[in-house]
């Protein structure tokens, strides 16, 4: 059954806004921030709330061949907890599968998923787990779409630097446990984080226990009613220089602030009526 | 697949086996899914333990300091400019064909493919005078279809229906066939789901026509799912999205807070649907009638439910009145013939059950533990005919996600008859006091999702001693919508008739499938 691999592999698509949208905040003294201050304005932007986004991922194997994921999701901030839903649009065969996440903003306690599966015509209590397997077949992982506890990792300001002709800080990232290089499924990262707005235009994990790299490559970014948006962003598995698989993730149809996307939506009752 | 086929643990019509014999089946199953995993040398998460990247570990975390020619090689993996992107044929201005298609009002959706299987146990009979149950048993192409409508703001409407057809009778001497075998199994075209659903007002919602109701939290075992009847024609081959049948009935739902109350009126009187006579699931040639209730106001059955789906956990309370799925044995009339003794006559009935049940699942780090337990009320039996007994059952499980792309689910069930009284024991009946199935599932996806191993093992008895299965399979999406899954079915005859008569019943199995 290939729901279950929807199980294992499902993550919060509000958490997807992390990595995605960011809000403009020009730094004062920029040159005095340490890679952990860096890393908290990172953490602290406002990503958006009540939100409605339609998301494709176009999975690219080593001979070209794509696979098309199609999704529309729902987002809110209801204070230390982000409400997510999201409806799998295509393909067919996990079409109107619902997802629903509360993920909670303190530490040690677990997010709340439900899956409901249309086939079954159940919904389904899914435990938050491993961050480490990939997100639909795609070349992200589970704590790819999340919000890093920076508590749990040591960040170094390695240099400043420009990326597409914008100034950025190059941080490195190294979970302080093996256990975290578990669940988060990579040994270090460096993030390329733009000084201007704080949001992270490129990062490249290595992934733990393999020698495999992924470089997440932004190559849009858009600015919605007042959001900063990655609306396209590249990301790439390679094994030195060989390209392993691609993942070319898009966002359209961005909305905030949108009256429909209230409390009521994130509800059992909404996730089994679907679109 | 291989849920409904055990409802009730089938293991009731079983017979009693000396506790003592043990088959090994425990020792078969868990060995067999690590010899598996092992052979296909896939799952990085077991293996990656004995690779040389531990050492690479270790400096990661004692600092990076000395990783610096690593790092830099890495950062210079970046691909610049539009170049590679036209490389891979994806339009450089990122505003491709691929938008998000338009939500429609309706929909059609359904596949279409062809399933086989092929028996390579048993031989081909001799003579004419049996079935030919060896080599291909099933040649079936089907199509599904489904429609999805949206009526206004609130309310929507489903009509799916299903199609086969197996050539695998036509293949071989098809007047052996019991008829019973070819109308049942030949070939199918059924009304599935006929319903409208919608929200008349507020916090209420709807549900009429032929439709499904899924109780419970277990993936392998049922307790509380009880209202829908199930097919059972093939004992562990069915899919697990088709074994459900749909049937007509009312369903309000109505939310308070974190809770759900659900009532169901169930208006039509249908059940498991089980392998026809003289069909390798049922070798039996002895014809029992069967007495179907009429789908009445007086036979109407009914449901309630509470949902609670709560931070850290979710629970449920079931109640139901409804007939059992799963028919009991009825002497009718014993008849003494000269010579031969007494002769009873048998008939299947259904008795009217009375269920109340509970289901919990609590999620914690990489698990989720879950419970489900019922007591029903109202079962009879042939040899006991003065009273009626009831059933205590309970589920325990535990599905593990801690690896990547991996899913490990444990889950172990009791059936405990209360009173129990030993003439029971004896044919027709066939009960035991405790009966206990323990099932096992290892699934992992490998190459970005695009393959997936699926493993299944189930033990009845303590032991095995009564008799088990195992399945494994192996799927692989060619592209988006197409997909081929092979696979074998191995069943373990244990102690008792029933799995006794599927010894010979391994396969192999394989389908194509294309879904729109």
């Amino acid at each position: 059954m290939k729901f279950n691999k929807l199980v294992s592999n499902i993550i919060s698509i509000s958490i997807f806004a992390t990595l995605f949208s960011g809000v403009f905040v020009l730094p004062k003294k920029v040159m005095a921030l340490t890679g952990r201050e860096i890393m908290e304005k990172v953490n602290a932007r406002d990503t958006g709330d009540r939100s409605i986004t339609e998301m494709e991922m176009i999975l690219i194997n080593k001979k070209g061949k794509k696979r098309v994921r199609k999704l529309k999701t729902f987002g809110l901030e209801k204070g230390k907890k982000s409400l997510s839903l999201m409806f799998f649009l295509s393909p067919a065969d996990v079409r109107n599968t619902g997802f629903l996440t509360f993920d909670y903003d303190e530490s040690g306690k677990d997010d709340d998923q439900w899956l409901f599966l249309p086939a079954l015509r159940k919904t389904k209590r899914i435990a938050a787990g491993d961050k480490s397997g990939s997100f639909m077949g795609s070349d992200l992982n589970y704590s790819d779409m999340t919000s890093p506890d920076l508590d749990l990792y040591d960040y170094t300001l390695m240099k400043e630097t420009e990326v597409k002709g914008q100034k950025v800080w190059q941080i490195k990232a190294v979970p302080k446990t093996k256990a975290e290089a578990k669940n988060s499924g990579y040994s270090k990262s460096v993030v390329f984080i733009r000084q201007d707005n704080y949001v992270m235009i490129r990062g490249v994990r290595w992934v733990h226990k393999k020698k495999r790299n992924k470089y997440l490559d932004v190559r849009k970014l858009d600015k919605i009613d007042g959001i900063w948006v990655s609306t396209e962003m590249h990301v790439t598995t390679k094994s030195g220089k060989k390209i392993l698989h691609k993942t070319i993730m898009k966002q359209k149809n961005i909305h905030f602030n949108q009256d429909e996307v209230n409390e009521d939506l994130f509800s059992i009752r909404r996730l089994e009526k679907g679109l | 697949m291989i849920m409904t086929e055990f409802q009730s643990f089938k293991i009731s019509k079983f017979e009693r086996v000396d506790p003592d014999s043990f088959s090994g089946l425990v020792f078969f199953i868990i060995p067999y899914f690590f010899v598996l995993i092992f052979v296909l040398g896939i799952p990085d998460v077991i293996l990656a333990q004995e690779t040389s990247e531990d050492d690479g570990l270790e400096a990661v975390l004692s600092g990076f300091d000395d990783e610096g020619s690593d790092e830099d090689e890495a950062l210079s993996g970046f691909d610049e400019g539009s170049t590679e992107l036209l490389s891979w044929d994806v339009d450089a201005d990122g505003e491709r064909k691929s938008g998000v298609d338009d939500e429609s009002w309706s929909n059609l959706s359904g596949n279409t493919g062809l399933s086989l299987s092929y028996s390579y146990v048993k031989e081909k009979p001799v003579d004419k005078t049996g079935a030919d149950w060896s080599g291909m048993t099933k040649l079936r192409p089907y199509f599904s279809l489904t429609w999805d409508a949206k009526l206004g703001e609130n309310w929507k409407t489903r009509i799916s229906g299903k199609a086969f057809y197996d050539l695998a009778y036509g293949m071989k001497d098809r007047e052996i066939f019991s008829e019973e075998v070819l109308n049942e199994l030949e070939k199918e075209v059924e009304l599935r789901e006929i319903y409208l659903e919608g929200s008349p007002f507020g916090s209420l919602d709807i549900k009429l026509g032929k439709q499904i109701v899924a109780w419970g939290v277990a993936n392998s075992l049922r307790v509380v799912d009880v209202l829908n009847p199930t097919d059972s024609r093939e004992f562990g081959m069915t899919d697990l999205e088709d074994v459900r049948l749909p049937i007509a009935m009312t369903k309000l739902d109505y939310y308070i807070g974190d809770l759900k109350l659900e009532a169901v009126v169930v208006h039509e009187i249908k059940f498991n649907k089980s392998a026809p006579i003289g069909s390798d699931f049922n070798p039996s040639t002895q014809r029992i009638n069967e007495v179907i209730q009429e789908s009445s106001t007086e036979n109407t059955e009914y449901g309630l439910a509470v949902f609670g789906s709560f931070s850290g956990w979710d629970a449920s309370l079931h109640w139901a009145q409804y007939f059992d799925d799963t028919p009991h044995i009825k002497i009718t009339k014993v008849t003494i013939i000269p010579g031969i003794g007494a002769v009873p006559t048998f008939e299947q009935r259904h008795s009217r059950l009375t269920m109340g049940g509970v289901t919990l699942s609590i999620p914690s780090g990489n698990f989720l533990w879950k419970a489900e337990a019922a007591k029903l009320q109202g079962m009879e039996f042939a040899l006991v005919t003065d009273k009626l007994f009831s059933r205590t059952d309970v589920l325990v499980g535990s599905e593990y996600s801690g690896w990547s792309d991996t899913s490990l689910t444990l889950e172990f069930g009791v059936q405990h008859l209360n009173d129990f009284d030993i003439k029971l024991e004896e044919s027709p009946d066939s009960q035991l006091e405790d009966r206990i199935a323990t099932t096992v599932s290892f699934m992992q996806d490998y190459i970005n999702q695009t393959m997936h191993l699926n493993l299944f093992g189930m033990m009845i008895g303590k032991n095995g001693q009564d008799g088990g299965l195992n399945r494994m399979s192996l799927e692989y999406d060619v592209m988006d919508a197409f997909s081929v899954t092979g696979g074998a079915m191995l069943y373990q005859p244990g102690g008792n008739d029933y799995f006794q008569s599927l010894n010979e019943n391994d396969r192999i199995f394989f389908e194509a499938r294309y879904s729109f």
